[in-house]
Formats: C-alpha cells, sequence, structure tokens
C-alpha cells in the first residue's frame, strides 16, 4: 500500500473519533474525576471516596489529570488518544499477522465507528480501555519467540486488563481453553500459565496499589460486600431472563447493529477454518481472537448487567472479525455483481443500500450534531444534553452550580444526594464532595453501618444539600424509589434533614436545601 | 423425506401454531369487528365507527363475523385454520419451485413461530397479503397465460383495497413482464396493460359499498383526513432515528435476530445463484418493494412488520438450509477449537431465534382452560398493563362487547347506538377532530 493511501486511512480513522473529543462529561466520568482527586489530595480510596469500581479506572483518572488537567475537554482529548492508539494497535497487529493493509484498516475503522457510536454516558469506561492491552496480549500470545519474557509480559498486561474489571480475568481461562485444546505440552502449560499467573498478580498489585492500604482494603472489602447485594437486584426469574432478551437483542439489533452482526458472524464461520487460508498463525491469532470474544460475552451475562458500555469489552474483536467477514462478504458480492443480470445487481445494491440503515453510520451521522455545537453554540450544546429524564440534564447541572456558587463559599461542604448528578460537582470546581459516588450506597436496599454513619456526618457538616425526585433505579437500589422518596423514607436522614436545613429552590427535579442559620 | 417425518413435521407446526387459538383477540380485529356490525344498519361505517382502514378492510370482517359470530375461541380458531392454510401453501409452493420438501418445512416452522410470538396482531388481515402475493408469484411464474395476469391485476387491485399503498406491488410484474427478451414489444405492453386493467376494474367493483349513502358522504371526509394524517411525521431528524431505532428492534425482537441474519444469508445466496427461479426474483422484488411502500406511509408500527412475515420466513428458510448444508458437510474438518466455537454459536443462534420466546406463549392455553382469572393476570402483566384498565379490559374482553376506552378518551362514550370508536387514541389531533365531529 502506498504511503498516501496509509495517510489518508490514518486520517479517516481519526475523523471519526473525533465527535468523542466534544462528549460532555457523563455522570460515571464525573465520578471517576472525585475518585482521581480523592486520591491527589492524599485520601483513601474506598473510605473517604466509596464507589464500587477497581482502583486502576481511577488511577487512569489520576494520569489524566496530571497530564492533561481536569477539564471536560481534558477528559476527551485523554479517551481519544488511548482509542486511536488502539486503533492503530488493530491495524499494526492485524497487518503484522495477516498481511493484509485492507482488512487491517477495515477493523479499525468498524471498531471506531462501533466506540464513537457509543456516545457520551457509554464511552470512557473500563471497557472503553480494555480493548488496548487486549490487542497487546493477544499479540503476545500468537508469538513464539523468549518465551519466559512473552509469558511475563501477558501476565503483566493481564493484570492490568484484571485491575480494570475483575470479570476481566475470564480472558485467562479464554487462552488457557485455546492451549489445552491445542494440545500444548503438560509441562509447557505448567510453565506458561504459572508465570502468567504469577506476573498477572504482579501486575493487578502494580495497578491497584491503593488498595495496599489497611483501611482502603477494608473499606474496599465492605464495598465488595455491598457489590454482592447490589448483584442481587437483578434476579435470576424467567421474568428477568426475558428482559436480559429484550435488552440483548436491542443492544445487538441497534447499537452493535444487524449489519455489523451479520459480518462478525460471517467471520466467526469463517474461524471454523474450512473456507480460511491455512496459515497457522493467521488461523491461530483468528481462534484465539474468537474464543476470547466469546468468553467476554459469558463475562457480560454473568455480570448481568445490559448496557451498551458492557459490550463494549468485545469492540476490539468484534473489529477484527468483522473485518474477516467483510473482506469474504464483499468479495462475494463484487464477484455476483459481476456475473449477474441487471435485474440481480440492481437487487442487490437495493439490498446493500438498505443495509448501511442498519449499520452504526446513520447514529455516526447523527453524533456530528452535538459536535457542530460545540463548535458554534455552546448554549444549544447544554441543550442537546438537556433532555428532561433523569440522567441527562446538563442544564440544570450548569445552573445549580452557578446558584450554589452564588449562596456558598469555595470551601463550604456540599451534598448532593442523587444517584447520578456528580456532574454538579464537576461544574462547580468543589474541592469538598461526597463520600459516596451514588446516593444508591446509602439509600438502597442495603445499607452497611459503618455507611450510615458517614451520611449522617455529611448531612451535619453540609452547608447545602441538593436532592434529586426523579432518580429511579431499580437495578442499582433494588427499590422502586427516587433518592427524595427513600430519603424521605429513612427517617434518620429525614429528621437531620427537617431539623437543620430548608427548602432554598426547586430547579427542574432537583430540590436545593440550605442550612438554616 | 418419508411420509413419517412429515406428518411429524406437519403436527409440529400445528402444535406451534396452537396458543393463537387462546392469547386475547387483537385490537385492531375488534375495531373491525365493530365497525361491521354497524354496516348493514340505518348508522354507517366512517360516521358512527371512524376508522382509517379501507372500506374493504370492513367488509371482510363483516362477511367473518357474521359467518363465524364474535365468540374469541371462534375467532381464535379460524385464525388457526387461516394461518394453517398459508404454512401449507408455502409447503406446497416452495416444494413445487425448489423440489425440496424441507425448505418448505423449515419455512413454514420459522413463518407459525414468528405469527405466535406476536399474538398482539393476531389475525390482523395484512396477514392475507403476503398468501395472497405468494400464491399469484407461484400462478405467475408456473403458468405463463394471459388469464394468469388477468388473476394477478385483480389480486393487486384486491390487496389495493386493503391497504393503498401496496398498489405499488404491481411493479415487480411490470418490471419483469418489459424485461422479458423474449416477446416482441407490444405484447410485452399489452400484457401490462391487462394487469393494469383488471386492477383498475377490480377497485372499481371492491369500491361499490361507497353507493351506501352514509359512507359515500363520510368516506371522502376520512380521506380528507387520510391526507392530513400523512403529513406525520413530518419526518425531521427525530423521526429518521425513531424510525430506525424502532425497524432495527422490531426486526429483531419481533422477527427475530436470527431469522433477519438467515434471511440475508438466504437472500444473497438466492440472487447469486443463476439457476434460481423466478419465483424468487419476484419475491426479492417484492420484499424491496414492500419496504418502500413503508418508506411511502413514513411510519412504522408493529402491523407494518407483519407484511414481512412470509419474505423473511422463506428467506430464511433458504439462509438455513445453505447454512446447514454447509455446517455439515465441513464438520468433520473441524477442529476441536472450531467445534467448540460452533457449539457457542449454536447455542447463541438459539438465544436469538425466536424458539426461547415461544415458550412466554405455552402457557396461554393451560391457564385459559383452568384459571382465566391467572389468565387475564398473565397478559395484564405482559402487555396490556400500560394500555388498559384491567377491569375494562375484563369486563369487554369478548370482541361482542365494545371496547371502550373511558381511560383514554377524555369523554364516555358507551352507548352503543352512537359509537364515536377511534383507532389512535393517543393521538392529540384525534381528540380535536372527534370533537368537531360531535358538534
Amino acid at each position: 500500500m502506498k504511503p498516501f493511501k496509509h495517510i489518508l486511512f490514518s486520517l479517516f480513522i481519526i475523523i471519526i473519533l473525533i465527535p468523542t473529543l466534544f462528549f460532555p462529561i457523563s455522570s460515571d466520568l464525573a465520578v471517576f474525576n472525585l475518585a482521581a482527586k480523592t486520591i491527589l489530595k492524599g485520601s483513601k480510596l474506598y473510605v473517604d471516596f466509596i464507589d464500587i469500581k477497581t482502583p486502576q479506572i481511577y488511577l487512569l483518572n489520576v494520569l489524566n489529570q496530571i497530564v492533561f488537567g481536569n477539564s471536560e475537554a481534558a477528559f476527551r482529548f485523554f479517551d481519544f488518544l488511548w482509542q486511536v492508539l488502539t486503533s492503530i494497535s488493530i491495524v499494526f497487529i492485524f497487518y503484522k499477522i495477516n498481511k493484509n493493509y485492507l482488512g487491517a484498516y477495515l477493523a479499525s475503522i468498524i471498531y471506531c465507528l462501533l466506540y464513537a457510536t457509543l456516545h457520551y454516558s457509554q464511552t470512557y469506561q473500563c471497557e472503553g480501555f480494555l480493548g488496548l492491552p487486549l490487542l497487546w496480549l493477544v499479540y503476545l500470545q500468537i508469538r513464539t519467540q523468549n518465551k519466559t519474557l512473552n509469558y511475563f509480559l501477558q501476565g503483566f498486561i493481564l493484570g492490568f486488563i484484571i485491575a480494570l474489571k475483575i470479570t476481566f480475568g475470564i480472558i485467562f481461562l479464554a487462552i488457557l481453553v485455546v492451549d489445552i485444546i491445542n494440545r500444548i505440552s503438560t509441562f509447557e502449560l505448567i510453565r506458561k500459565y504459572g508465570l502468567i499467573l504469577i506476573s498477572s498478580i504482579i501486575g493487578f498489585i502494580f495497578f491497584s496499589f491503593p488498595l495496599i492500604n489497611k483501611q482502603s482494603f477494608d473499606g474496599f472489602i465492605t464495598m465488595l460486600d455491598y457489590l454482592k447485594h447490589y448483584n442481587e437486584y437483578s434476579y435470576l426469574t424467567l421474568e428477568w431472563v426475558r428482559y436480559s432478551l429484550l435488552l440483548l437483542t436491542k443492544y445487538l439489533a441497534d447499537t452493535l447493529s444487524i449489519f455489523i452482526l451479520f459480518l462478525a458472524l460471517i467471520g466467526v464461520y469463517l474461524s471454523l477454518g474450512k473456507n480460511f487460508e491455512p496459515l497457522t498463525t493467521q488461523k491461530y491469532f483468528f481462534q484465539v481472537v474468537v474464543v476470547i470474544g466469546l468468553f467476554l460475552l459469558l463475562s457480560v451475562i454473568v455480570e448481568r448487567k445490559f448496557h451498551s458500555y458492557h459490550f463494549s469489552r468485545l469492540y476490539v474483536l468484534i473489529g477484527i472479525i468483522s473485518s474477516y467477514g467483510s473482506l469474504y462478504f464483499f468479495k462475494k458480492i463484487i464477484n455476483y455483481l459481476y456475473n449477474s443480470n441487471i435485474l440481480r445487481k440492481t437487487l442487490m445494491i437495493l439490498l446493500l443500500i438498505i443495509g448501511v440503515f442498519f449499520t452504526p453510520i446513520p447514529r455516526y451521522f447523527n453524533l456530528l450534531i452535538p459536535t457542530y455545537l460545540y463548535l458554534t453554540d455552546s448554549n444549544k450544546y447544554d441543550d442537546y444534553y438537556q433532555r428532561n429524564d433523569a440522567t441527562l440534564l446538563r442544564k440544570d447541572y450548569i445552573d445549580i452550580s452557578k446558584k450554589l456558587k452564588e449562596i456558598s463559599n469555595p470551601n463550604d461542604s456540599i451534598l448532593v444526594i442523587s444517584i447520578g448528578a456528580n456532574s454538579i460537582y464537576y461544574f462547580l470546581g468543589a474541592n469538598s464532595f461526597s463520600s459516596f459516588a451514588s446516593s444508591s450506597f446509602y439509600l438502597s436496599q442495603y445499607l452497611p453501618e459503618a455507611w450510615e454513619n458517614i451520611i449522617k456526618r455529611e448531612i451535619a457538616t453540609a452547608k447545602c444539600i441538593i436532592i434529586q425526585t426523579n432518580d429511579v433505579h431499580p437495578l442499582l437500589t433494588g427499590h422502586p424509589y427516587s433518592s427524595w422518596t427513600a430519603f424521605n423514607c429513612n427517617s434518620n436522614l429525614k429528621s437531620l434533614l427537617d431539623r437543620d436545613f430548608y427548602l432554598f429552590e426547586s430547579k427542574g427535579p432537583f430540590k436545593i436545601f440550605r442550612k438554616k442559620i | 423425506m418419508n411420509h413419517k417425518k412429515e406428518i411429524i413435521l406437519i403436527v409440529i407446526i400445528m402444535i406451534i401454531l396452537l396458543p393463537i387459538i387462546f392469547v386475547p383477540i387483537a385490537i385492531d380485529y375488534s375495531h373491525l369487528v365493530n365497525n361491521s356490525t354497524i354496516i348493514g344498519k340505518e348508522s354507517g361505517t366512517y360516521f358512527d365507527f371512524i376508522e382509517l382502514a379501507t372500506p374493504f378492510y370492513y367488509f371482510i370482517a363483516f362477511i367473518l363475523s357474521n359467518s363465524f359470530g364474535t365468540n374469541e375461541i371462534l375467532i381464535g380458531v379460524l385464525n388457526y385454520i387461516l394461518q394453517l392454510i398459508i404454512v401449507f401453501s408455502i409447503i406446497f409452493i416452495l416444494y413445487k419451485i425448489t423440489d425440496l420438501k424441507l425448505i418448505g418445512y423449515i419455512c413454514a416452522i420459522l413463518y407459525a413461530l414468528i405469527y405466535t410470538l406476536n399474538w398482539r396482531l393476531n389475525f390482523h388481515l395484512d396477514s392475507l397479503i403476503t398468501l395472497l402475493l405468494v400464491w399469484i408469484c407461484y400462478f405467475y411464474c408456473r403458468y405463463n397465460k394471459l388469464l394468469v395476469l388477468a388473476f394477478l391485476g385483480l389480486v393487486i387491485g384486491f390487496i389495493t383495497a386493503l391497504k393503498y399503498p401496496f398498489v405499488l406491488l404491481i411493479i415487480p410484474f411490470l418490471i419483469d413482464i418489459l424485461l422479458d427478451k423474449d416477446k416482441k414489444i407490444t405484447l410485452r405492453l399489452v400484457r401490462c396493460c391487462i394487469i393494469i386493467i383488471f386492477l383498475i376494474l377490480t377497485l372499481l367493483i371492491i369500491y361499490v359499498p361507497l353507493l351506501y349513502s352514509y359512507i359515500y358522504e363520510e368516506f371522502p371526509k376520512l380521506i380528507k383526513d387520510h391526507f392530513y394524517y400523512m403529513g406525520f411525521p413530518v419526518f425531521n431528524i427525530d423521526d429518521i432515528k425513531v424510525l430506525l431505532k424502532n425497524s432495527a428492534f422490531y426486526l429483531g425482537w419481533d422477527i427475530s435476530l436470527l431469522v433477519i441474519l438467515l434471511s440475508t444469508i438466504g437472500f444473497f445466496v438466492l440472487l447469486a445463484k443463476n439457476h434460481t427461479a423466478k419465483f424468487f426474483d419476484l419475491l426479492a422484488m417484492l420484499f424491496i418493494i414492500t419496504i418502500i411502500s413503508l418508506i411511502f406511509e413514513k411510519q412504522l408500527f408493529e402491523y407494518h412488520i407483519q407484511h414481512f412475515y412470509l419474505f423473511f420466513s422463506i428467506f430464511s428458510a433458504i439462509g438455513l438450509y445453505y447454512s446447514l448444508n454447509k455446517l455439515k458437510g465441513n464438520f468433520k474438518s473441524y477442529s476441536p477449537i472450531s467445534k467448540m466455537i460452533l457449539i457457542f454459536l449454536i447455542i447463541f443462534a438459539l438465544i436469538l431465534s425466536p424458539i426461547l420466546r415461544w415458550f412466554s406463549v405455552l402457557p396461554a392455553p393451560v391457564l385459559y382452560i383452568f384459571d382465566k382469572n391467572k389468565y387475564y393476570e398473565m397478559y395484564i402483566k405482559q402487555e396490556v398493563s400500560n394500555r388498559f384498565n384491567f377491569d375494562i379490559f375484563k369486563k369487554n374482553y369478548s370482541v361482542n362487547k365494545n371496547y371502550i376506552f373511558d381511560l383514554l378518551l377524555p369523554f364516555s362514550l358507551t352507548d352503543s347506538v352512537s359509537i364515536k370508536n377511534i383507532s389512535l387514541l393517543n393521538n392529540e389531533r384525534f381528540y380535536i377532530n372527534i370533537a368537531e365531529i360531535i358538534e
């Protein structure tokens, strides 16, 4: 391929990712930001700031804040760079293995399209950071040179991956299964996986170092205990199975898109072997990718949550698999087009045109609207992300933070009681914030005693309290009530509010309380 | 395929379809029956009962409701028989076209599964349309006679009388005739004219009910309203977004992702093979034209997807047959790891297939017979809770009572003589219209 074409393709990939630069801060990103602030000011994770994620994602945000600063643009730029690196890695590794630039760029383009169309709330998640290390892990798995170093590196990368999310540890099982089925000798198997296991533990500890602190570790254990209850909120009933099937279908048909699913399934079919070029490295690479993909799909089912970002852990692999599928499919189609009559040509072209509507492409064009608004009219941009539901309330967050700036001092303690309105802290530029990433931790069915004491203390010391009235989220809380209703059901907390605070103002679904003088 | 296997497959198909006898009657059908009961009385269609469907639609319902009554189980049985006719037609036609019995049976099973799952559209007369289309394609391909062309015009006229945008379905046949290089151009044009003339004649005959005074007076108002209605949605970016989202979801959920994926395979397999029968070319064209007719309508509701049941069943049967043959031929040569991937793939395919969801319809017959209350509760829970009040649903369950949605209409219209029923209850514009009519 000529250098000019490389530049063109690379530019194309970057252009696809550009809209992600203009995504606003999401609820989860605001939490990561607060956790990073906690680490940077020397406070303890899981004690001074409680959330259900492992420390790795917060550490990435610390790196982000140190290098690029603390702003929406900085967060998104960090994510953009990470995704560009991931895309370059796809091209590099795909080409190294298959010697096919077209396939390599196709895989990268499909990945970028899928990632960008996840939109703002589903990007900058642990899953989004998985692709890059996973690719290199697969690449090392294929390489046969310098085995000891190779195994150690594989383990270290696996440690990084598991530190992102514990359930990603299933990748270890996937590569083990591939090697067992491929009948590696027992001695080699023990040596390889012994080394990988040891180095992955080292990697995990290295990338989870905040847990070395005893208090943080105890807090982490309390959080795991809470997590056990949190997972029980999605019961394994027939109704749940039906609902999960519905969500899975919705995701596959709409977010992933029917056409990409079709191409990916062709890719998986090709990986079975018959129609695939019999080059061992290629075949091995392809099968490792498919098997890891299948195991990661299982991990989504194990987690029992079906947000789009949960599936994005598969995107790098889907990119590669559907690239194989695309190469095969379009080669066949071009062949058919040459050899068929005008009627059939027309029918095929019409069906392909209809197929385009079932790809992420139309959704990608939809992303260009906020990008355009960001660059031309910030008010309209804020309006775009204000949808008057429970989670998309950018304008309200900005207005409330402005109001709070007027009525409080920078060092005053502000308490936001909401499942997902942490962005208020971001817009406020607050140095002092709640110890809880979400109100669901103390307003759900299960409340550890230590956490109850913390929230009581926070209410007692707060100057202003903001409570959301429409953030109903049964899968997080285990009940069908908003923060406001659940708060009023807790007589201990309610009495503190009634005693010390008065309703200052209502803004959208938020109630702002101010301390009585 | 031996007779024993065929009997087993037929029994399976009959069992798959069985729950449709016991599921609640679709809202649209109850509208039709309500309206058809008015026909022949002093009041009239479009005056005492306002609906957007064509007059012919009501006359079919009139014939059906007068022949079979309004007993819910009897209507279920009638629907069951109609669906069996459709599946046996598929089996027969596909066998005649492909010389393979298995493809017909696969198609029939897939159709039966999809139809049973979407019981909310039970007895929607639109399911007649695809049946007619498949038969007419078969006759058209099989018998190259002028009489068939006249019959084709008649059938398309009949379909158009049910749904106006379906007049477009004539296009594939005209294209096929015009592209037929074996015949002189004048003969080709004559053949086209025969179809068009018979289409127009059929429409004229079918619209005889317009001579009925009430309908004659009220129908133009409906047409006016229809044009107003066609202006919605305006088709801005938000509408397109919703349309794309809904279509992906309806295809994935109502038809099922597996069937869609297999259909795509089937579609390309058929088009790729030069020796494929003309029947499939026509079917592919009709499929695309149906999509185009939907784009003209600018709206997408669940019942629109029903027009595609047969298309998807046929294409996916071809796709499944082709895929199974490929896998069967290659299976022995697969490595252990490939076999493991294949097992995963099959499990995943089953999850995305309509088979699992079919079991959710299964309790209907049992509960209907043994515990009516639980039966009502189940349907209220599953589908009806956000649209109906349980008591109203229970009270008006049988179609010989009127479906009056007190919850949604701003005024009570329970008097059966002066029913001002309406189908698009949540449409604000209709409240205004109905208020104007009453004034």
